[in-house]
């Protein structure tokens, strides 16, 4: 095994976990504002909210990822970075929404009674008593969606976005030391992940320290 | 959190157990030729091309053919074997060579230095050239694309070196397939793609708005064997020389690229002497 390739190429791996990085960090925050925000239309009552949002949610949950960057990459004419957010985005917004959904039905309808009993108008019981529950109750499925990001930002490199996994195959062409350049960029992304984990664990213990559950 | 610890410490074991029997292997050769064991198992399994016509593509029945499909054929029947082919695409090729999954790789591998290192080279058997190819209008030199212009060219090619020996303040995009870096031409988002000419030439005929433009770099490609294989490295060189001798090179050519080649099999005057 020739370890030494990592130490020559930290430069390519370091370029290239930036990029990765940067992809996630813009990705992560949209993905999550569009997808709560979505599963919340899709709670309220009725039954038109909630199939307008399944229009979006539907067609983004199956079709598959890269067939979505080459449309936006290829058909739409969007350039690399601005087409890999996109596609980031949207996809896992759909997912995040349909978690959300379920992480508002999942809440006692007492509680929202209780609120309304108490006064409050829906909006402030949305706001107030719902979501607070809703966020800590979907903080682990939002964690595997957002590790999920972190991986699935390598599509990237099919339209020339040079992040992780593009580097690995570029030392791999250089070097033929597939192996080696391959475990490295597979501990940054377990390091990557791991990092994730703890601060949405830290996320659920701090933020949502004053529930009961 | 204990785990990760644990799932890293499982990884480390895995990766370093099997890389001292890795190392021998790769120190002693397993000293038994390729040929030999061609010659008994009745299969030469050759490594072609599935997406590079005409030197190795998939016909519309789902059969591999091209250039290198049939040098491949005629081996085997000069070693009295089968063939059998196998895919090896321009990330695969090296890996499953040296792997075992085939026995030569019969493709658009051109002999470089860092490829010497991990695997051995038969003389070229086939010479192609880099060219650009560009859209109908734009200008055919290469030398004229340096930036604003754009340049896809495909990850792992060796053709951004040899362009930058010409123009050194190009500007690349960097793709997976040949397929997407022409899409990407046609779209203008870039200027120029840098491409063997078998391939340009293939492009340029079903596309009509796009143009092969001229050379700028001579390309020899040869067949990739496993190292220290001297007998069949050997068999492969001479069969090559005979092949050219009594002209079954030279059909097989011109049947794949509709003329005689323009090189001359293993030096421009005159085959190895003895061959």
């Amino acid at each position: 095994m020739h370890w030494s390739i990592i130490w020559e190429y930290r430069d390519a791996l370091y370029q290239g976990l930036l990029d990765t990085l940067l992809l996630a960090s813009i990705a992560i925050p949209g993905s999550l504002l569009l997808g709560v925000t979505l599963g919340c239309v899709a709670s309220l009552p009725g039954w038109l909210p909630r199939e307008l949002v399944t229009l979006y949610v539907a067609p983004m949950r199956n079709l598959p990822i890269v067939v979505k960057l080459f449309f936006f990459y290829f058909v739409l004419g969007l350039e690399a970075w601005p087409a890999g957010v996109l596609t980031l985005v949207l996809h896992y917004s759909a997912s995040i929404a349909d978690i959300t959904r379920a992480g508002i039905r999942s809440v006692p309808r007492e509680q929202v009674e209780a609120a309304r009993a108490n006064g409050h108008s829906y909006a402030q019981a949305f706001r107030y008593v719902l979501l607070p529950q809703v966020f800590r109750i979907i903080n682990p499925p939002l964690t595997s969606q957002f590790i999920d990001i972190v991986k699935n930002s390598s599509i990237c490199m099919l339209i020339g976005v040079q992040e992780l996994t593009f580097q690995t195959q570029e030392i791999n062409q250089a070097t033929f030391r597939g192996f080696e350049a391959a475990t490295a960029v597979s501990v940054l992304y377990l390091l990557v992940a791991v990092v994730i984990v703890i601060a949405m664990t830290a996320i659920r213990r701090f933020a949502f320290a004053h529930s009961s559950k | 959190m204990l785990s990760v610890v644990t799932l890293v410490l499982l990884m480390s074991v895995a990766v370093l157990a099997p890389s001292h029997g890795l190392a021998q292997a790769q120190a002693t050769c397993d000293c038994k030729s390729t040929f030999d064991k061609i010659k008994e198992t009745g299969v030469f399994k050759a490594g072609i091309r599935f997406d590079s016509p005409p030197m190795g593509y998939v016909d519309a029945s789902g059969k591999p053919v091209g250039f290198g499909a049939d040098i491949a054929a005629e081996f085997a029947k000069r070693l009295g074997v089968k063939v059998e082919y196998v895919e090896g695409t321009s990330r695969t090729r090296i890996p499953l060579l040296l792997n075992g999954s085939f026995d030569a790789e019969i493709g658009t591998t051109s002999p470089t230095v860092k490829r010497e290192k991990v695997v051995d080279f038969t003389i070229p058997y086939f010479w192609d050239s880099g060219a650009i190819l560009v859209r109908k209008g734009d200008s055919t030199n290469p030398k004229d694309y340096g930036p604003p212009k754009k340049i896809a060219v495909t990850q792992g090619s060796f053709f951004v070196d040899l362009y930058k020996a010409i123009r050194p303040d190009a500007q690349f995009t960097v793709f997976q397939e040949y397929t997407d870096s022409v899409a990407a031409l046609q779209q203008k988002r870039v200027d120029a793609v840098l491409i063997n000419r078998s391939n340009a030439v293939d492009f340029a005929k079903q596309q009509s708005n796009l143009v092969v433009g001229d050379d700028f770099v001579g390309v020899p490609v040869g067949i990739a064997v496993r190292q220290n294989d001297s007998k069949w490295r050997n068999w492969i060189n001479l069969t090559l020389q005979q092949m050219w001798k009594d002209g079954t090179y030279k059909k097989i050519y011109a049947k794949w690229y509709g003329e005689d080649p323009k090189f001359y099999m293993w030096s421009p005057h005159q085959l190895q002497p003895g061959a």
